[in-house]
């Protein structure tokens, strides 16, 4: 069985013999070596490409990604440019050449990597204001990055006749279901739940993939291999975002730099979101992945508990509710059922009133929590109510801190409160060392972050 | 001077910016393209630090699809040496360092060669290692003659008793911890 896509506005056809083959393997097999290979993890951006996708509105807009993490099974009917497509014949892209206007590159391995973030990025802005933070996700170790930012800031909007701005007005092509197979390994990428079921039916065991951020990386560096995989990217039903009087909706296969997008104004969302990974990483990456591997570190857990977050399951069988508090069983271990999924991530309003959101890691961007903290309360007449503290990094899950808690509740919101309950909390929590940090210095993170939490909003108030 | 007078003032764009922003610059693992037949190796690396290797068995990996060979001492017609002469073994039967390669896999491309080299089985015999300063120090295993630093070309007894009469001394020992560096290897 084969793939079929539009890569630089040509279709593609692909026999897929190995279902684990990633869209920068292909391109660089088939000659297509601007996409460069630096991490095969989705830390460096070396590879990125442009995906056409839908926005959280249905518009087409250019999406970068990094395609070391994107499985060519996933992209069946999909349209996407590498850094070869981007020239109008000779003439170079305005992006391309203020980079070489600006000497945006010094030995030029980065490089087409930077071009395709602010491509992206380009058409989104429309020369009003570049977002810097679209190259986040790109490293360089040459240039030092201020001649890049000269660049990327000098662009101007796209001109009326530019061939990839009329593109995005042409719109999207609609994914359907889609299955390929090579001997014992199978791809299958539904895009309705009811395919998904019956996927489910015939391969109860299958791997399912969502954005690929985590899955992809095992692949690569691990070698990991399964004989099923089934993407769940493009499935429509789990994309819904909904803010109503009492509840904000998230589907849990919204990318997260949609969810940044929609919640910016969102109290511990646009703290955690800005941080998560880098936005190559968001523009793949959902929610329903982070909190389904169960990582003991996943960024968004911690703000999830915080906010009471509860989630809806789904399977064949109907939707069950649970709190997300209840979800992490173990290390790596969720109470999903065999053949159930997140449906949705369901945040209680009205929010609370004092959060904010702590990650500590060795890079202040583009890196793994070493501790991850996210405190959030009322005041009621000067007294502390539903506190809540989601911790990540702390246990063999993320956990909320009950009885750090439930001595602040009632406490007067003052310094004494927050000193005391530093102890409290040195108690109750019990990290491990390791690779990332000591025992000691995650036990210290956590303390301080409580007195941080008083000061950081004693300030806002 | 006059060849300047082009240059002095003006901007000049980087030789190669066009090549680098346009995906055109090839850099050495982009050159396989112009060698359809390349073949590609990936090593088995040792998980021990120090270690004899007992077994090498490759039967395994030779049922991986598209590995063409597992390459190992036996191959080796002439010297056994990673480099000129003298330099580590190419196919070492004692691993000195973790992640040393023991055995190499040839294979039709990357992936295949990566999954070939995990599908080999090697039998170590681990050996003692010594793994950090404190140990080393311990087990009296140096690098070199110890070394020390002194000024006014004074015997070690006449520095040592110089030291003992200075009203202020500091001592106290500093270990550094590995610095993590992302880099493009």
């Amino acid at each position: 069985m084969s793939v079929k896509f539009t890569l630089n506005g040509q279709p593609r056809v692909v026999n897929l013999c190995d279902s684990h083959e990633t869209l920068l393997q292909y391109l660089r097999r088939e000659g297509l070596s601007g996409s460069k290979e630096g991490c095969a993890e989705g830390e460096c951006g070396a590879c990125a490409v442009m995906l056409l996708t839908p926005d959280a509105k249905g518009q087409a807009r250019y999406q970068a990604v990094n395609s070391c993490l994107l499985l060519l099974g996933s992209l069946q009917d999909r349209e996407l440019l590498s850094i070869e497509g981007l020239a109008d014949g000779n003439k170079l892209h305005p992006c391309q050449q203020a980079m070489v206007d600006y000497g945006g590159s010094q030995c030029g391995y980065c490089t087409p990597g930077f071009v395709m973030s602010m491509a992206a990025e380009y058409y989104r802005s429309e020369g009003k204001s570049f977002d810097l933070e679209a190259l986040a996700g790109n490293l360089c170790r040459c240039t030092g990055y201020r001649p890049i930012k000269d660049a990327a800031l000098s662009l101007k909007a796209p001109l009326a006749n530019d061939p990839l701005a009329q593109k995005l007005k042409q719109g999207l092509h609609r994914p359907f279901y889609a299955r390929s197979q090579q001997g014992d390994e199978h791809f299958v990428r539904p895009v309705h739940l009811s395919e998904l079921w019956q996927a489910l039916d015939t391969y109860p065991d299958a791997k399912l993939v969502a954005g690929g951020t985590d899955w992809v990386v095992e692949i690569n560096q691990r070698y990991s291999r399964t004989s099923v995989q089934i993407a769940i990217d493009a499935l429509e039903e789990l994309k819904g975002l909904e803010i109503t009087g009492d509840a904000i909706t998230l589907g849990a296969g919204l990318c997260l730099s949609d969810i940044e997008h929609e919640l910016k104004e969102i109290s511990l969302f646009n703290q955690l979101l800005p941080l998560f990974a880098s936005p190559l990483i968001r523009n793949r990456a959902t929610l329903g992945g982070n909190l389904a591997t169960a990582s003991p570190i996943g960024d968004a857990a911690p703000v999830l508990l915080a906010l009471d977050a509860e989630l809806i399951l789904v399977s064949r069988a109907g939707e069950r509710k649970i709190a997300l508090k209840d979800f992490f069983l173990g290390y790596r271990q969720s109470a999903l059922k065999p053949q159930e999924i997140i449906h949705s991530i369901h945040i209680p309003l009205p929010l609370a009133s004092h959060s904010h959101f702590y990650k500590f890691a060795k890079r202040r961007a583009d890196d793994i929590s070493s501790v991850a903290v996210a405190l959030a309360c009322r005041l009621d007449k000067g007294h502390i109510s539903d506190m809540r503290i989601g911790l990540g990094g702390v246990a063999a899950t993320p956990v909320r801190a009950y009885e750090t808690e439930g001595f602040l509740e009632g406490k007067a919101w003052q310094l004494d409160s927050f000193q005391v309950a530093r102890k409290i909390i040195s108690q109750e929590i019990k990290p491990i060392s390791d690779f990332r940090s000591s025992a000691e210095y995650r036990k210290a993170m956590v303390k301080n972050s409580l007195l941080a939490f008083f000061d950081d909003l004693e300030v806002r108030q | 001077m006059s060849h300047f007078k082009n240059h002095v003032g003006k901007a000049i764009p980087h030789e190669s910016a066009k090549l680098h922003v346009s995906g055109e610059a090839l850099y050495t693992d982009d050159l396989s393209k112009f060698f359809p037949k390349l073949l590609h190796a990936f090593p088995v690396q040792a998980p021990y630090s120090h270690a004899k290797v007992l077994k090498i068995d490759s039967s395994e990996a030779l049922n991986v699809q598209g590995i063409v060979k597992v390459l190992s001492a036996e191959d080796v017609l002439g010297v056994n040496d990673s480099g000129i002469h003298h330099d580590e073994a190419l196919f070492p039967s004692e691993v000195t360092f973790h992640g040393q390669a023991v055995v190499w896999v040839l294979a039709e491309n990357e992936t295949a060669a990566r999954l070939g080299a995990a599908a080999v089985k090697v039998d170590y015999e681990p050996l003692p290692a010594i793994l950090s300063i404190q140990a080393a120090i311990e087990s009296q295993s140096f690098h070199d003659e110890p070394m020390s630093l002194s000024r006014h070309n004074l015997s070690d007894a006449e520095f040592r008793a110089r030291f003992e009469e200075q009203s202020h001394r500091l001592q106290g020992e500093l270990y550094m911890g590995a610095q993590e560096h992302f880099l493009f290897i």
